[in-house]
């Protein structure tokens, strides 16, 4: 490599660097409160696929913990929330969670908003828009908030050419798609959203030095396999 | 001066690139809970009740960075057992989520006190 190809890619990794949010500016609250416990609340639905509140709510937990967090068992809290008529979550969306903090002894609640859940048999893809919001029980400030808008491309592309050969992909995408587990894309969503969330104490190696890591936009944004 | 930019530049490329490459262990083992949970949730059947029972049992083996079950699991599996006719067994495992978890004392110290009620 030339003496000027060095220059160039010096430029580049710098001007790269330059552009970055470390996970401490992005989000402060993380780190000025530092919560340990999170609690998983009903997620907000606002689509047609009716069953999503119920299967996408267990999907967060592990991740949660795998990011350091100690995460009340998902199973225990729905009952808790449907016994205390908390279940509906979009009404402690915006209003006062510190009870949730009396009750529970959570830090923070993780509300998730799913705005779109759904399958597209003909172009072989499944789509997911979910806003993740994370917020203090004792502030009630928003600590964290990401947005994820993930598609899973399950088309089949066959090695058959011709007319013969397009409807047999058409077909054996339509097969695919529908056999897919809507919730794998839940699953695959959460996990490239919250890997940017700043980690809790029981990530023992991470804890407290990951505020200079570079975050990640706002909303992300993707197409995956 | 092209030694010096090639050594300045390439300590960073590689470490760029190993940091690509290395895959951090998981603080705890899952197995298949996360299927196991869903499929139990889904299903609501015996069967499907019995490979979430066993799914639970084999999380007790943990081989991941922490060494030690993940939040949530002793309370959960406690309530299992608990309301599959194993009360003290049940609650023995409730127990050790407040041992090992002491954020869990408000809410599952309080599971605890209505069920030896």
């Amino acid at each position: 490599m030339s003496l000027w190809g060095c220059l160039v890619m010096m430029v580049l990794l710098f001007s790269s660097c330059a552009e970055t949010v470390t996970r401490e500016a992005r989000y402060p609250g993380m780190y000025a409160e530092r919560p340990v416990s999170i609690a998983i609340m009903p997620p907000i639905n606002q689509t047609q696929f009716v069953e999503a509140k119920e299967y996408f709510y267990t999907t967060l937990y592990q991740p949660l913990c795998e990011k350091g967090y100690y995460v009340f068992s998902p199973q225990l809290t729905m009952q808790m929330f449907q016994s205390e008529s908390a279940y509906d979550a979009e009404l402690f969306l915006n209003a006062d969670i510190s009870r949730f903090g009396k009750v529970l002894g959570a830090d923070a609640l993780i509300f998730t908003v799913i705005k779109e859940w759904r399958k597209n048999a003909v172009a072989g893809t499944i789509t997911v828009d979910i806003q993740y919001i994370i917020r203090s029980t004792k502030t009630n400030e928003i600590l964290y908030q990401r947005e994820g808008k993930l598609t899973l491309d399950t088309s089949v592309q066959g090695n058959s050419s011709g007319a013969l050969g397009l409807l047999l992909d058409m077909a054996a995408t339509a097969v695919n798609t529908a056999v897919t587990d809507k919730i794998v894309v839940g699953r695959k969503c959460n996990a490239y959203v919250l890997s940017d969330l700043p980690v809790g104490k029981y990530n023992e190696m991470l804890y407290g030095k990951d505020g200079t890591m570079a975050s990640g936009s706002p909303v992300f944004t993707g197409t995956i396999r | 001066m092209r030694r010096f930019f090639f050594s300045v530049f390439s300590v960073p490329f590689l470490l760029s690139f190993v940091s690509c490459t290395m895959q951090e262990k998981a603080l705890y083992s899952w197995y298949d809970y996360d299927n196991a949970a869903y499929k139990y949730q889904k299903e609501l059947t015996d069967n499907s009740k019995a490979a979430f029972m066993t799914q639970m049992d084999k999380m007790e083996k943990q081989r991941g960075q922490r060494g030690i079950v993940p939040p949530g699991y002793n309370a959960e599996y406690g309530f299992l057992l608990y309301n599959s006719g194993q009360a003290e067994k049940g609650l023995q495992y409730m127990k050790k989520e407040v041992e090992l978890y002491p954020e869990s004392q408000l809410f599952i110290g309080g599971i605890i006190k209505r069920l030896e009620q």
